[in-house]
């Protein structure tokens, strides 16, 4: 039943949703709530529907593909706008959400040929952690890259004088920082969660004799590097609170955001043994994981 | 046939001396309420506010209100001899009483355009009329649909989102767009006059709960943080403390700016990075404007906020139109929703009276045929339920378009016709 539901039903509903999102810069309306709610859940439903036929009927493995990645991560991503919507009905996150979503279905999409981890590798467990770790990495990235936008414009409105921006409330600026610090802090959790799973399952395919991922691997070095980045920053941040950390902190998520972009750039556009392209000569996963 | 009226005065037909003796408290309301259910037999609720007192009236069953009577009550209950109040005292009939109360209930006939008490006054003045039991069917009807229309307003239009006065707005509009909430915030009040004390009372509607109080004046500082629950301190130790708080209020009637831009230097290391918000309200301006470019530092003169100020009441002015056409919508389905009542009432008696009918003949006539099957019996009350239906069929529907779509009058007079020409008993 499942087997019907393509990218095209929940992209069509959260296209929906983010254009009712978009009209609260032109007029108010009681009721564009509980429509854009229904759009974004509807969307939510189809997508899960559609995950689910990926994963159980079509022996796929869910994160085999960046296809399967990004759409996972915009199903996580609109979880999250639901929740959001619900407890502020009035502050327009979907506005920056949604397009996060649609932007992470039109990359999977785009990039449907490209694949990451075979499904018969060594580690399955330690796998497992290491992809959903990063997995919220990125929503955890991608949710930090709209607070942080959020809380520069308004704090650039209210230095301007002015209490909104156009029609838009945005959250008050303490909770927008309260949000990003809470975020920064749950990255540093994750990647740190992230990396040491990573270094185990190079471990058990060293001790198989199965190539392993180089440290100086361009996404070991740029995630590594964005977890010291972060953990010296926290530290910076809570023993001498320089002046500034609420808008330090917004071009923290900011930069987090970036890096994670040059890492889907070097995963898909490079070498990098995380990931494997389908139309490479090379394989570079089949040798991370070859088992003679 | 219905009626109703709305028989009081408010701040657009009566000056301030006469709304006070006519004023009514809750206690006094509710007596007045009381001793009406005793002495009337018609539905009333008594609204009353500082700038309001309203007794809407109405009766389901064509008893003439007496609008002189109903104005004797009003003004016997506070002891004022009518005729000195008579040229303040309005009345408003059927529907400009129903467009009267949409329109206070919807703030559109408040002294501030929008202002949010005035429909929790309705609730009130509902509740207390149903509680004593002065609420029948109409005033249920007219008061759920005035809160509808009122919920409406809210939701659909910007007339209650934008605040219109200065210290509302810099807490409103700016300070809860800074800081999540105000309980954990302390909150320093440079000067001692009016304007402090009523920005000291927005924020503490907001939550905010540290505050003090610094004067020149060190007795109005006292006088003003104890009204707050807060504390005073003395005028020397204004930078000392300006590195300590988050939400600064000043209204001083200095000449001269009394934390000027070194001053604030030399304590901006100490406040860690934390934002400021500072409401300037004094003219000339207590705080240099070079502050307001420090980072986390929220500036706020009385011309930044008397700019949102004006903005917010042309906005609310523009929003006039819509907030109008939804009192036409609610009027019109009010109407229509109280006709169809009546309506129902008069079809329910004029089917009952002819069911009544057609069992009389229905009974004579199988008393006659005594042979005739059950299945005959059933067959010959088929046909005259089909043909009593079909004989009502036509004057019913007129009847019922006419409660949807014309004039509460027209459809009056249908409802009169139909009573009379089938002799219907009430």
């Amino acid at each position: 039943m499942f087997s019907h539901v393509g990218m095209i039903c929940f992209t069509a509903c959260y296209l929906a949703a983010f254009l009712l999102e978009c009209s609260r810069c032109f007029f108010r309306s009681g009721v564009r709530g509980a429509v854009m709610f229904g759009f974004a859940a509807a969307g939510w439903i189809a997508h899960t529907a559609y995950l689910y036929h990926q994963i159980v009927f079509q022996d796929g493995h869910l994160f085999n593909s960046v296809q399967g990645w990004m759409i996972a991560v915009a199903w996580a991503l609109v979880i999250l706008y639901l929740y959001l919507t619900v407890y502020f009905p009035k502050t327009p996150f979907g506005l920056f959400l949604l397009p996060l979503v649609l932007i992470a279905i039109g990359v999977g999409k785009h990039f449907a040929a490209a694949a990451a981890f075979p499904p018969d590798s060594v580690g399955q467990i330690w796998r497992m952690v290491h992809v959903a770790s990063f997995l919220l990495v990125t929503v955890t990235i991608f949710l930090g890259f709209v607070t942080g936008l959020m809380y520069l414009l308004q704090a650039a409105n209210l230095k301007r004088r002015r209490p909104k921006i156009g029609r838009l409330k945005l959250p008050p600026l303490e909770w927008l920082q309260t949000a990003n610090s809470r975020l920064t802090g749950f990255l540093i959790v994750l990647l740190a969660v992230g990396i040491l799973t990573g270094f185990a399952i190079n471990r058990l395919n060293l001790q198989n004799q199965n190539v392993s991922v180089s440290p100086l691997d361009p996404m070991v070095i740029v995630t590594i590097g964005m977890f010291v980045f972060l953990l010296l920053f926290t530290v910076t941040l809570k023993k001498w609170r320089p002046v500034h950390e609420g808008k330090r902190l917004a071009l923290v998520t900011l930069l987090c955001f970036a890096a994670m972009i040059i890492m889907l750039a070097l995963a898909l556009f490079s070498s990098s043994a995380h990931w494997y392209q389908k139309n490479k000569t090379q394989n570079p996963i089949e040798i991370y994981f070859r088992q003679d | 046939m219905l009626k109703l009226a709305m028989i009081g005065c408010n701040h657009r037909t009566a000056d301030i001396a006469v709304r006070e003796r006519l004023a009514f408290s809750p206690e006094q309301c509710k007596e007045t309420l009381q001793k009406w259910s005793e002495a009337q037999t018609c539905e009333a609720v008594l609204l009353a506010t500082c700038n309001r007192t309203e007794l809407y009236v109405a009766s389901e069953n064509g008893t003439i209100i007496d609008d002189v009577a109903v104005g004797q009550f009003l003004c016997g209950e506070k002891n004022v001899a009518p005729e000195t109040v008579r040229e303040s005292l309005i009345t408003l009939h059927d529907d400009e009483a129903v467009s009267h109360l949409f329109h206070v209930a919807g703030s559109l006939d408040s002294m501030v355009l929008g202002e949010p008490q005035i429909l929790s006054q309705v609730k009130t003045a509902y509740q207390m009329a149903n509680e004593i039991g002065t609420a029948g069917t109409v005033l249920h009807g007219l008061f759920q649909a005035s809160l509808k229309v009122a919920k409406r307003i809210v939701g659909e239009t910007e007339i209650h989102q934008r605040r219109t006065s200065i210290p509302s707005v810099a807490v409103a509009d700016f300070a809860m767009q800074i800081f999540e909430r105000l309980d954990d915030k302390k909150t320093l009040a440079l000067g001692a006059g009016e304007m402090a004390d009523e920005t000291l009372r927005y924020l503490t509607d907001q939550g905010a709960k540290s505050i003090l109080v610094i004067n020149r004046s060190p007795d109005r500082a006292e006088k003003l943080a104890k009204q707050w629950h807060g504390r005073a301190d003395v005028w020397e130790n204004r930078f000392a403390r300006l590195a300590e708080v988050d939400l600064v209020v000043s209204t001083t009637g200095a000449t001269e700016p009394i934390v000027r831009l070194d001053d604030y230097l030399a304590i901006e290391s100490r406040r860690q990075g934390r934002p400021l918000f500072v409401l300037d309200l004094a003219v000339p301006r207590d705080f240099d404007s070079a502050i307001g470019a420090r980072e986390n530092v929220f500036l706020y003169s009385v011309d930044d906020l008397k700019e949102t100020c004006e903005r917010n009441q042309q906005s609310r002015n523009r929003e006039l139109p819509k907030a109008e056409k939804i009192i036409r919508q609610e009027r019109c389905k009010f109407w229509r929703d109280m006709r169809s009542r009546e309506t129902g009432s008069i079809i329910r008696r004029l089917r009952e009276d002819w069911k009544s009918r057609k069992e009389a003949e229905l009974t004579r006539l199988f008393h006659k045929l005594p042979n005739i099957s059950e299945a005959d019996q059933r067959e010959v009350r088929y046909a005259f339920d089909r043909l009593i239906n079909k004989l009502l069929h036509p004057p019913l529907e007129s009847l019922r378009d006419e409660a949807d779509q014309s004039h509460h009058s027209v459809t009056y007079l249908l409802q009169d016709a139909i009573s009379r020409l089938f002799r219907l008993k009430d």
